[in-house]
């Protein structure tokens, strides 16, 4: 790393065009990914991303540029480019005094990824193909990934904030594929955390194969699903994507700030049922969302977005904020250097109600229980939102009768928000990869079990 | 360090190290984007990246690693990892490197016309790539995205059996979307093409087409559940033929993760349904001489009037199946594996223009977007079950627009019912070059 005086002038460069903030990123990230295909090690790579990503504001133009060369020499050639996109030259000599914040590490590691052998990893992932190979004569492929990654980035900004941050993250993934007569389906599972490799002291491998086989298993005897429109119940964990897709997105200043999102000028408006109270959480510890500052170096913090029905706050990032003449949230993200950062999502998730999930069941004459869901997409400018059923059951007369597979649900975010009309007490959380404009990121989604009185459903009958 | 310099480092430390044969996959390259918002430029990117990718051969395992520096330290460094990597390598399969033989195809993939174009140029370009979107309507409230970028690349592969190979390429795209809003009816258009030139993108079409395609959606109704004949558009239809294009990969054949693994020689589709891999397609920034193994790439027919003439093959798939490569050994960035995929998928093109095709649609859905295919499609089941919106179609013309449906089916479900294919070929995102296509029967839900 270079010194705190070295980055002044690099930053001071940047604004000798005129730009009204400029912000220099640095990461290096080690990684490890290992695929295991039928219980056999098929590909295992592993290496070092090194770079950095210079950033200019001027009104409200955003000029990012980013490196591979992180030396003085290269970085200052960077900051010349984007200074003569800004602008004529001024003078400036801003004396930047860093003050690193001080925050207190919410994701602390017992085992840090490059300290753990291969064949350690390795054999985690053969339980976990055991787990999903063994779980029934229906299952005739696994496929079993792992990955884990420690990321150090450093942020300073002509704001005098200086701010590092280390994120470790660590996964497994498990895809089962049952056959029969030559029809197939897959059952996938993927626990990970913002932990290193103790999240195996937490996860057992081998149940993550049998839940990822189990899916597969049911589908592969189920019926196809009925289409149209019904009640739809959602289970609680990975079942909160829709809550990420539907809304979630529609809430990140990156829609917002253009006007191109259904929720933009809603604040302090009723957006949904009077059950419904969400909250975007990067400070969870070692959850996989999580981060002690964000990709801008503001501190992280629990952003609590609707509380029974009303919208309380934006996810928003520097720029969003002043776009929207509001503060950031600590909400800034991306996937690597590459990328300039935005507003993300981090843990989010709708908060518990009352309910027990079963009373919701009991509830319903007649709809689809959604077990486990698979990803989704969304249209924030529309909120037209999709995504699909990995395992679903019909309901009939308040209880669950049997598997259905190929399910899809759609609708519009703010139609849906309305219409959940139960929700549950069994609050927990799943994770996925998030895509948008600044990359793909780990971001948690969660839910408890809920009920949305009205969804379409696509399915064949 | 040099690239040479630091290659032959690379070389001997691996050779030390106790790998047989050694291959560095070196890739250098520069990127530029632009976006306009409301007639000034909203952000602006330029970027410059470098990727080095080493893989170790040793009895017939690979070992790979990867780093964004030239030094020293990393070399020795992904020699070592990839090392460790190699040690736990346990499948049965046997890979190989390629010794640099066959012919290579003249390949001119470099204009440096986007390079060469000044940067003032470029953003009147893009302002003007919104203006055109804007002003098509007054019921258009705003383009969320308008995007121009272009790109160039330069690779080297080099290994110690004699391969030594490089090239370069660049070219350049388009993003719109436009977004129109009647009453409480919102509704957004999107419209994508690719480029060699900067003269091959006609910004004023482009914004115009996005814009018409999100007013002539708003005020959308539903359909009734049920069976429908449906006419893919272009580029919707290249959507979904992209999204089961691995069912060709050889790799998953042998896996048994293909549902066409049998079917070799036999009729797999409608006799109207012809498709090609086409690696050196002009328009296609994705072109290249050769693949990510160094296997020199050729065009070849994946689909010849519904009969499945060939699967795509890399070196180890391609020796354990007794046949040659077809050079589509693909990596996603410098730093992943090379898998197999297309590199430009072709769906021929018939003789019917898109109006002719809905005249013969009769009564129908045209869809013109989908949804969800990262999620509702499964690929290797072949099933999919998608969000789409599209126009209703009666008596052999467009009555309404149609919204918030699902259209199920299984991929060969519908190569087998295709019942006409379009004149109107078009250049999607996901490298599919496909026309407008008819489909006898697809499940439809929505109310």
């Amino acid at each position: 790393m270079l010194s705190d005086e070295a980055y002044s002038k690099i930053i001071n460069r940047i604004l000798s065009g005129g730009a009204d903030f400029a912000e220099v990123f640095v990461e290096e990230r080690y990684t490890n990914n290992i695929s295991m295909i039928q219980g056999e090690i098929e590909d295992s790579s592993s290496g070092k991303l090194l770079g950095a990503g210079l950033r200019a504001f001027k009104g409200n133009r955003s000029i990012y540029a980013y490196t591979n060369d992180v030396s003085f020499e290269g970085l200052m050639d960077v900051a010349g480019r984007l200074k003569a996109v800004v602008g004529q030259e001024i003078d400036r000599d801003l004396a930047l005094d860093f003050r690193a914040g001080e925050h207190k590490d919410i994701c602390p590691i017992l085992l840090m990824p490059n300290s753990v052998s291969k064949k350690d990893k390795a054999a985690v992932m053969r339980l976990a193909h055991e787990g999903a190979s063994g779980f029934s004569g229906r299952i005739s492929q696994v496929v079993v990934n792992y990955f884990d990654y420690s990321q150090n980035v450093w942020i300073y900004n002509s704001e005098g904030v200086k701010a590092s941050d280390s994120r470790v993250r660590t996964r497994l993934m498990v895809s089962a594929v049952a056959s029969v007569n030559g029809d197939k389906e897959v059952g996938f599972y993927g626990p990970g955390a913002a932990q290193g490799f103790e999240l195996f002291n937490r996860i057992d491998p081998r149940a993550a194969g049998e839940r990822a086989a189990r899916i597969a298993d049911r589908m592969i005897r189920a019926e196809y699903a009925p289409a149209g429109k019904m009640p739809v119940i959602i289970s609680n964990e990975f079942g909160g994507v829709i809550f990420h897709e539907a809304c979630g997105h529609a809430l990140e200043a990156t829609s917002v700030a253009k006007g191109a999102s259904v929720f933009a000028g809603k604040l302090g408006e009723k957006v949904a049922g009077e059950c419904v109270s969400a909250v975007d959480d990067p400070t969870i510890p070692n959850a996989w969302g999580s981060a002690n500052v964000d990709d801008e170096g503001t501190p992280t913090r629990r952003n609590l977005l609707i509380e029974k029905g009303i919208l309380k706050s934006y996810m928003i990032d520097r720029l969003g904020g002043l776009k929207m003449k509001m503060e950031p949230t600590g909400s800034s993200r991306r996937q690597n250097y590459t990328f300039a950062p935005t507003s993300r999502m981090s843990n989010t998730f709708i908060l518990p109600g009352d309910h027990y999930p079963e009373e919701i069941i009991a509830a319903t004459d007649y709809g689809l229980y959604a077990r486990s869901m698979g990803g989704g997409s969304v249209m924030p400018a529309t909120g037209e939102f999709n995504f699909a059923v990995n395992e679903g059951y019909l309901i009939e007369k308040g209880r669950i009768t049997r598997p259905v597979r190929g399910a899809t649900l759609i609708g519009k975010g703010n139609e849906v928000l309305m219409k959940i009309d139960m929700v549950g007490n069994d609050l927990a959380r799943g994770q996925g990869m998030c895509g948008s404009i600044s990359g793909s990121i780990p971001a948690d989604v969660g839910q408890p079990t809920l009920r949305v009185s009205e969804l379409i459903v696509g399915g064949r009958s | 360090m040099e690239w040479k310099k630091f290659k032959d480092t690379v070389f001997a430390l691996a050779k030390k190290k106790g790998f047989d044969e050694a291959e560095i996959y070196y890739s250098s390259g520069s990127e530029f984007q632009l976006s306009s918002l409301r007639g000034e430029i909203d952000s602006y990117n330029d970027a410059t990246s470098i990727g080095v990718y080493f893989r170790g051969l040793k009895s017939g395992k690979i070992g790979a690693a990867f780093a964004e520096e030239l030094t020293d330290e990393t070399a020795s460094m992904i020699v070592d990892e990839a090392f460790e990597n190699y040690s736990i390598a346990s499948g049965k399969d046997v890979y190989f490197l390629h010794d640099g033989s066959g012919e290579y195809p003249l390949f001119e993939g470099f204009s440096g016309a986007f390079s060469a174009q000044p940067v003032e140029e470029k953003i009147e370009r893009v302002i003007a790539l919104e203006r055109s979107a804007l002003e098509y309507d007054k019921r258009i409230i705003m383009a969320p995205t308008c995007r121009l970028g272009d790109s160039r690349s330069e690779v080297f592969i080099v290994n110690t059996l004699g391969l030594d190979r490089h090239y370069s390429s660049d070219g350049g795209v388009a993003v719109v979307v436009a977004l129109a809003g009647e009453g409480n009816s919102k509704k957004t258009g999107f419209t994508f093409t690719i480029a060699r030139e900067p003269g091959d993108i006609d910004v004023s079409a482009l914004g115009k087409e996005a814009s018409k395609r999100a007013i002539d959606q708003l005020g959308a109704g539903r359909v009734k559940s049920g069976k429908y004949r449906v006419l893919f558009r272009n580029d919707m239809f290249g959507q979904l033929f992209a999204t089961f294009t691995s069912m060709y990969s050889a790799e998953n054949v042998q896996k048994g993760l293909s549902i066409i693994a049998d079917k070799e020689g036999t009729k797999i589709a409608s006799e109207l349904l012809t498709v090609y891999d086409d690696p050196l397609l002009p328009i296609s920034p994705n072109s290249r001489p050769f693949d990510d193994e160094g296997v020199p790439t050729v065009k070849k027919t994946l689909v010849e009037k519904g009969l499945l003439k060939t699967f795509l093959y890399d070196l180890k798939t391609a020796a354990k199946a007794g046949t040659k490569s077809t050079g589509n050994a693909i990596k996603s960035s410098y730093r992943s594996k090379p898998s197999i995929s297309m590199i430009n998928t072709v769906v021929k093109p018939g003789e019917k223009s898109f109006n002719t095709l809905v005249g013969e649609l009769d009564e129908g859905i045209v869809v013109t977007e989908l949804t969800g295919l990262h999620s509702g499609a499964n690929p290797i089941s072949g099933e999919f079950s998608l969000g789409a919106s599209g126009f209703y179609v009666k008596n052999g013309s467009i009555v309404n627009p149609v919204e918030q449906f699902t259209i199920s089916s299984s991929i060969l479900k519908v190569y087998n019912s295709i019942v006409a294919v379009g004149s109107d070929a078009m250049p999607s995102i996901f490298r599919v070059s496909s026309p407008s296509v008819m489909v006898s029967e697809i499940d439809v839900a929505s109310e």
